[in-house]
């Protein structure tokens, strides 16, 4: 049976993976936006600084977040003024390193559907006298939606497997950054395989489901969107 | 075309099979590495090292990872190899014996009063899978402190060295050997009767190629000049 403490490893990844999504889906349009349409000569920077943490091995990733969460250092001397904790070992430490980690699989799939968007909607959508704010919400979103939905999915899947960076940052903390993938680790660097097995299946089973639910509804409306 | 001949020349010396293959735990792979360089110097033979987690080490080798020795943080993990039957019988032996240390380096002068009076987060390594959190968990009971403390936890001993070194936890528990290795100061050595004696073992695995020259370089590391070495690098 799993246990409490894997209990709270579950809620406390799901947690995780449901705000670093919420957080970056509110982030990544605008920033996918400006990618697709800049013409700024230092556009390819801001593009490669985005795409970094897919180069990177999280743990690297992981121990560079560590030293700039640390009091000596701006970032974390800054937090500390701020909430009077520290970033390291925390929950919140944890969710600022997801919304890095995950950025580019959310940025990258919303940005390829605004280049590849037909520019003669937004002409039509500016003769119909819509302002920016509208277009992007009543022209824009609903055509790239699909893509939304994938830039979700990818970045609540890609923060629930997370595990170098937490490994790094985390300080294994019950209820506070003792993650699911963390938990797996413990049962399995302590040979407890059944347990292992346990959780581990459990992650898969659910991790399944949500990904055919989400392409299960894709689909659906594709089917509906050739049919019309 | 010699540009190929030498190539391949330069592969077949650098070849892995004629190297001995040295699974060992993360924290004694620094002076492992000093070992095998003197070992090199004198035989000529190679020593290739690989490192790990005592737990991912031994899991690798349960599976038939192609190590021919196996250098455990602690003795369960190299006695479960041997009652396996995938070390071989007998060849069991402690190679070095660790020692803990309160490092505080905020602390010009720690003492076991400094440990007393801390008040805060302790950073430790998981007393589940390293020999020396367990150690750090041992010691904090004797005393009667376990309960006092809430705990950050490393996953193994240098990452818990990493959580005080970067300034993220003011004190905590590591190995004697990682302060010696980074130059630090300011720590409190604890006394060898509060925690258990933390023995790193070794075993021959039953999967090595050529079992004569992996004891030859057993022997070496029980040799005194070894023994020398190896307490000058922090362990007893």
């Amino acid at each position: 049976m799993l246990t409490t403490l894997d209990l709270s490893a579950i809620f406390l990844t799901l947690k995780l993976a449901a705000l670093t999504t919420v957080i970056l889906l509110i982030l990544s349009p605008p920033l996918a936006w400006w990618l697709s349409r800049s013409k700024r000569f230092y556009r390819p920077f801001v593009e490669a600084l985005v795409a970094l943490p897919l180069v990177l091995p999280p743990t690297v990733l992981g121990f560079y977040l560590l030293l700039s969460f640390s009091p000596d250092s701006f970032l974390g001397s800054f937090w500390l003024s701020l909430t009077g904790g520290s970033l390291a070992f925390s929950f919140s430490g944890l969710l600022i390193a997801s919304i890095i980690y995950s950025l580019p699989f959310v940025v990258q799939p919303l940005q390829s559907a605004f280049v590849n968007l037909d520019k003669d909607y937004l002409e039509v959508a500016a003769t119909l006298g819509f302002n920016s704010a509208e277009t992007f919400y009543r022209v824009v979103f609903p055509m790239v939606l699909p893509s939304f939905i994938i830039a979700g999915a990818l970045g609540f899947a890609h923060t629930i497997g997370e595990f170098g960076v937490v490994l790094m940052i985390g300080g294994n903390i019950p209820g506070e950054t003792q993650v699911l993938s963390i938990a797996l680790f413990d049962h399995v660097e302590t040979l407890q395989y059944e347990q292992a097995h346990l959780l581990s299946f459990t992650l898969l089973a659910f991790s399944m489901t949500l990904l055919m639910l989400i392409y299960g509804v894709l689909q659906k409306r594709q089917k509906r969107l050739n049919h019309d | 075309m010699r540009f190929l001949i030498s190539l391949v020349t330069l592969l077949t010396t650098f070849s892995v099979d004629a190297a001995i293959k040295v699974a060992v735990a993360s924290n004694f792979k620094h002076t492992l590495s000093e070992i095998a360089k003197l070992y090199k110097q004198q035989t000529g033979e190679v020593i290739l090292i690989s490192s790990a987690s005592t737990g991912t080490l031994y899991n690798q080798i349960k599976h038939g990872a192609p190590f021919d020795l196996f250098l455990s943080a602690d003795s369960a993990r190299a006695k479960l190899i041997e009652d396996a039957k995938q070390g071989e019988d007998g060849s069991r032996f402690t190679y070095a014996q660790g020692k803990l240390a309160f490092w505080c380096p905020e602390h010009a002068d720690a003492s076991q009063k400094t440990l007393l009076n801390y008040n805060g987060r302790l950073a430790i390594a998981n007393p589940k899978l390293a020999p020396y959190g367990l150690a750090a968990k041992q010691t904090l009971a004797h005393l009667d402190l376990w309960d006092k403390f809430s705990y950050i936890q490393g996953a193994n001993v240098s990452q818990t060295y990493q959580f005080i070194d970067s300034g993220n936890v003011d004190a905590g528990f590591v190995a004697y050997s990682l302060l010696l290795q980074n130059n630090a100061s300011s720590y409190y050595l604890i006394p060898g009767e509060l925690y258990q004696p933390i023995l790193q073992q070794g075993v021959l695995l039953t999967n090595a190629t050529d079992k004569t020259k992996v004891q030859a370089f057993i022997n070496y590391l029980k040799s005194d000049t070894v023994k020398a070495l190896i307490r000058d690098k922090g362990y007893l």
